[in-house]
């Protein structure tokens, strides 16, 4: 009974390796290769190291993803939001500063002529 | 809120993937180790046992700390496409550890019948071209979010009723 269901479920299995070895065996190859590569690089002398990235993840994933929940915008844009507004509040005023300035420059330029035009 | 679901969704993943890229294979492996069918006992003649265990180990830890910073960044992140990437990528390496640790060709002695020889090669070859179109995937996400990022957020901002600016 047992070796029946191996049987049958073997077949099935080799059934679909055969179906997609010649699209997907060539990638796999393919993977295969540049993981060999890389996997030469990992130590594999001591698990330590590699429980200090899993620390160092937690860590830095449980102080990241608190800081920025995602549901509100974070801190840094809020703030230069805010100095962009403050940027174009002052820019506005600056503006009108400088408009005022002109009236008043136009108004000493108009009474110079004035004074000229008595003189004459 | 958000923070508590966040860190809530990380750990229940961290969990998840510790269980199934560590504790299972191990237990698996040990199981296997002291086998006997229909009373037979099978001796294990794989000798590099310790080693498709530290394998397991190092690479079940560091999926299980992508899994944390990936399933509690916010959805449609970059940051949550950058590790999910890193996460498939070291399952690919993790997966071919089994080979490269020469787990993927087990030996078996049966006792009073002879030896039993198992070899996954071509199964963990199908499996790898199938993550790698798990792989263009992923990078899809990520070119997606980065392109979409603004649409993302404000579409994320207004769900909360947050400013969008």
């Amino acid at each position: 009974m047992l070796l029946d269901f191996l049987q049958v479920f073997a077949e099935i299995i080799g059934a679909i390796l055969t179906f997609l070895k010649p699209i997907v065996s060539p990638i796999g190859a393919w993977m295969v290769e540049w993981i060999e590569v890389v996997l030469g690089v990992f130590p594999d002398d001591s698990l330590s190291i590699y429980i200090g990235i899993f620390i160092f993840l937690i860590v830095v994933g449980a102080i990241v993803n608190s800081l920025w929940t995602g549901d509100a915008p974070p801190n840094f844009l809020t703030q230069k939001g805010k100095l962009a507004t403050i940027s174009d509040e002052k820019l506005k005023e600056v503006e009108e500063i400088e408009d005022l300035t002109k009236v008043y420059k136009d108004d000493d330029d108009r009474k110079r002529d004035s004074d000229q035009i008595d003189e004459d | 809120m958000s923070t508590v679901k966040n860190m809530f969704k990380g750990i229940l993943f961290t969990f998840i993937y510790l269980t199934t890229t560590m504790i299972i294979p191990y237990l698996t492996f040990t199981w296997v180790k002291e086998l006997s069918i229909l009373g037979i006992p099978i001796v294990m003649s794989q000798l590099e046992y310790e080693r498709i265990l530290f394998w397991i180990s190092a690479f079940g830890l560091m999926i299980s700390g992508c899994a944390f910073f990936n399933y509690s960044s916010p959805k449609g992140s970059i940051r949550k496409a950058i590790f999910a990437l890193i996460q498939i990528l070291l399952n690919c390496l993790y997966i071919w550890s089994y080979k490269f640790s020469g787990a993927t060709d087990v030996s078996f002695e049966i006792l009073t019948i002879g030896d039993l020889s198992i070899d996954f090669s071509q199964m963990i070859l199908l499996y790898m071209g199938i993550y790698f179109l798990t792989i263009i995937l992923k990078v899809y996400d990520l070119v997606d979010f980065t392109l979409n990022r603004e649409k993302i957020r404000e579409k994320r901002y207004s769900k909360k009723g947050g400013d969008t600016k």
